[in-house]
């Protein structure tokens, strides 16, 4: 392809974790302003029409996909480029896996749209489901990019980072599962 | 993401066959019209008109990225992204300002430009609305509707593509890594994509009214906004725009620097202005997420249509979660002017900077008290033992606030100030502020509050603190650092001669507006008694002195830009480090290394703050 990693110095790296860091920490704050809107209008009332099963099996399937691309970045860390970007591509499918349970619960309108509590998991489960969305774009981008670029141990941040997506989706849908459903 | 990591082993880089701003436009309006054809091809409801609310909002999203995609995003972020090199040379002269830029100095003036001329916009409403005021039924628009959303587009550019962005995307970036020596940022290519992200907010608001006349001014206020025609879904959106375009600075910029601090610079040699954006941008990485995601539960309103915000949901809750932005946005505004004072005032008095550590304190306190405020905007809708928390911290800020009064005040005593423009400049911010602010103090108790809440007090007091703190500041930082971005120096008299303009033109209109709002003048009506007539219409002939004074001003730096006689690299005799390298910077900022070994502020001692040891 004509291009070729060049290798990142401690510092730069820092900068970057640190930069990357502190942009999935601001990203948390739209979740607090939606778990709070969540608490001012429905407290903790939990409709009886949520199906918790449903629930579960995207946080299980998020849970799943974290692993498989944590250990494909554990993979990397060996110098296994292949180990890598397969692990990468099971955690993108297992991720898609979670939206199409999400698009199920929303075709299936279990839980009323026009209600409170409606208006409030249509929102949340939405705004996660964005998020896991990008999170995805990022894997399957840097599963590509390693390949082109091959990666190396010494030099594969942009799979750590996509890493730091993934935990960041992982995260918001285990807190999201907990409000939407228990709390 | 997609950081610098990739090189290119085979010269097969060129120019783009289009101009990339052009290419932009095309490649906007076919995302547009892409997106908003597939929403209407979903739409299980046949009948609607070729553009729907829907799919305006999501013909919007592709708008923008084909916008941000023609400006050089798809060759300089998206083919990187995948692993596949950049194809493009940057191009020379001025056109590399006009695509996407890795470049923190080109990034920075690419903001200046895009704030400098949003500013031109909003300054041309402003004078519609003086305008309009000038007599007291409607004369020059034909609908009050018309009216309030010039006020509202007014408002909403003022803040979010020039308060928010002149000092921190434009100064910011292009000083930031100057003055900590550095040769560039973390994230470039994340500046770079945000300062493009700046014109398609603006463009989205300007056009806003064409979806019908929106009234709730930049506040966005419901219920209004949920009963006003569909204009206000693009209110929301170049909002979310441009606030986009703040983060993705913000976070550059702290990680710049906390991490591109070249040798030497410790946090307690940090300058202040560089303090100053470092504060901002962790209250704009707290705030601006916040006021995205209220304007997403806005937009859930008109679009599912859900009730969060509307007469049927909760109003109040809305604009508690539009002032918890929206106080600590007034010092995201203010607080880099803040630090621009104690930056600026030391090197125009040759006087070691007084009390340095409380100005510091003081933007951080500043900071952090800012979050605590925001109620008291509100007080019409609260209970008076709610109103005395918020009264009190909003008192309680004024302290912090005045440390950079304190540390100004006590480096200009005794010295012999040089009274070149950027300091006169410097004087006339800090009074129009000290006005401001004591006029905030009034505003803070609920008595005052409660008899002018929604008059044209409450007009002339944020006009003291925004335009006559932060926008005089600006202009004094310009004429500050010209020098050093063109090579070039200003005209002595006219800089004076037009900064004295625009003091006078300020405050003939604005002091004045505060006995208007006294004498009953509301807000946000295009009509009022024939009494006020007088004054209102002194107010706008100061108005129209303003608008020339700062036309004045972008014509003088411009032509010191581009004719201005040559000035040396360190004019002012300043000690901090973008004083250091040539004017105007290489490429690389510096050639050389920097070590820095004393204090950037201290004008008694004869020896350097720093030495820059040529390449090896």
């Amino acid at each position: 392809m004509g291009v070729e990693a060049v290798p990142i110095n401690p510092r730069e790296l820092r900068g970057y974790r640190f930069g990357l860091v502190l942009f999935l920490f601001t990203q948390a704050v739209p979740f607090v302003v939606l778990y709070a809107v969540e608490y001012y209008f429905d407290a903790f009332y939990i409709s009886p029409a949520t199906n918790q099963w449903l629930g579960a099996v995207e946080v299980l399937l998020m849970i799943l996909a974290w692993t498989t691309g944590r250990s494909g970045l554990a993979a990397m860390r060996h110098n296994n480029l292949s180990g890598l970007i397969s692990g990468f591509r099971q955690s993108l499918v297992l991720g898609l896996a979670n939206l199409v349970v999400l698009g199920y619960q929303w075709g299936t309108r279990f839980v009323p749209p026009g209600t409170r509590y409606g208006e409030i998991f249509y929102t949340v489960s939405g705004v996660t489901g964005f998020y896991t969305l990008v999170g995805l774009f990022v894997v399957l981008a840097i599963s590509i990019r390693a390949g082109r670029l091959r990666f190396t141990s010494e030099n594969c941040w942009d799979a750590e980072a996509a890493m730091y997506f993934v935990t960041f989706s992982l995260l918001t849908n285990v807190v999201t599962y907990l409000f939407l459903y228990w709390i | 993401m997609a950081q610098n990591i990739v090189t290119e082993a085979t010269p097969y880089r060129t120019r783009p066959t289009m101009p990339p701003v052009l290419r932009g436009f095309l490649w906007a309006a076919i995302g547009f019209l892409v997106l908003n054809m597939a929403t209407i091809a979903v739409d299980p409801f046949r009948g609607h008109p070729f553009i729907t609310e829907i799919s305006a909002v999501i013909g919007w999203v592709g708008g923008v990225i084909g916008w941000l995609l023609g400006v050089g995003g798809w060759e300089g972020v998206v083919l990187p992204l995948f692993g596949v090199p950049n194809p493009w040379v940057a191009a020379p002269g001025w056109r590399k300002y006009l695509e996407l830029s890795t470049e923190h100095k080109v990034i920075g003036i690419q903001y200046l430009i895009s704030s400098t001329g949003t500013f031109g916009i909003a300054g041309l409403l402003a004078m519609g609305i003086r305008y309009e005021l000038m007599q007291p039924s409607l004369h020059f628009f034909t609908y009050p509707d018309q009216y309030l959303t010039a006020v509202g587009v007014h408002g909403t550019l003022m803040m979010f593509a020039v308060g928010t962005v002149a000092l921190v995307g434009g100064l910011g970036n292009y000083m930031v890594p100057l003055m900590i020596g550095a040769k560039g940022t973390v994230f470039p290519r994340l500046s770079g994509i945000g300062h493009w992200l700046v014109p398609a907010g603006v463009l989205t608001v300007i056009f806003s009214p064409l979806f019908g006349y929106w009234t709730t001014g930049w506040r966005g206020y419901e219920p209004l906004a949920s009963q006003d025609p569909s204009g206000i879904i693009y209110y929301y959106l170049g909002v979310a725009a441009l606030t986009l375009s703040s983060t993705c600075v913000a976070v550059n910029l702290a990680a710049t620097i906390v991490f591109h601090r070249s040798n030497g610079v410790t946090w307690a040699r940090l300058p202040l202005f560089v303090w100053g954006i470092l504060t901002v941008s962790l209250l704009n990485l707290i705030w601006l997420p916040e006021i995205q995601m209220t304007f997403v539960l806005g937009l859930l309103d008109r679009l599912v249509p859900f009730n969060f915000f509307d007469a049927i949901g909760s109003p109040l809750n809305y604009l508690s979660l539009f002032w918890l932005f929206g106080h600590p946005e007034v010092y995201i505004v203010v607080v880099p002017a803040l630090a621009l004072w104690n930056e600026i005032i030391p090197v125009m008095a040759q006087k070691s900077l007084f009390g340095r550590s409380w100005a510091v304190i003081g933007l951080i306190f500043v900071m952090m008290l800012s979050g605590l405020v925001w109620a008291h905007h509100m007080f019409t809708n609260m209970r008076n033992s709610e109103m005395f928390p918020f009264s009190f911290f909003t008192e309680m800020i004024s302290i912090p606030t005045g440390f950079s009064f304190l540390a100004a005040i006590g480096t200009l005593w005794k010295s012999r100030y040089r009274l070149f423009t950027p300091g006169l400049l410097v004087i006339m911010s800090m009074f129009n502020f000290l006005v401001g602010g004591l006029t905030g103090v009034f505003l803070a108790d609920p008595p005052v509050n409660l008899e002018v809440h929604n008059t044209f007090f409450v007009v002339a007091h944020f006009h003291y603190t925004i335009i006559g703190g932060m926008v005089f500041t600006w202009v004094a930082a310009m004429y500050y650092w010209i020098p050093k971005l063109s090579g070039r120096m200003y005209n002595e008299f006219w800089g004076k001669l037009l900064a004295i303009v625009i003091f006078i033109g300020f405050n003939g209109a604005f002091s004045q507006m505060f006995l208007l709002g006294l004498h009953g003048m509301n807000r946000w009506v295009p009509a009022y008694p024939p009494y006020l007539k007088p004054m209102n219409y002194e107010v706008s002939l100061f108005a129209f002195l303003l608008g020339a004074g700062f036309i004045g001003h972008g014509i003088h730096l411009w032509w010191t830009w581009v004719k201005g006689p040559v000035t040396p690299d360190n004019p002012w005799n300043g000690r901090t480090l973008e004083w250091l390298t040539t004017s105007p910077p290489p490429p690389e900022n510096f050639n050389g290394e920097v070590l820095v070994t004393g204090s950037f502020y201290r004008y008694d001692i004869d020896k350097p703050a720093a030495v820059l040891h040529p390449p090896e």
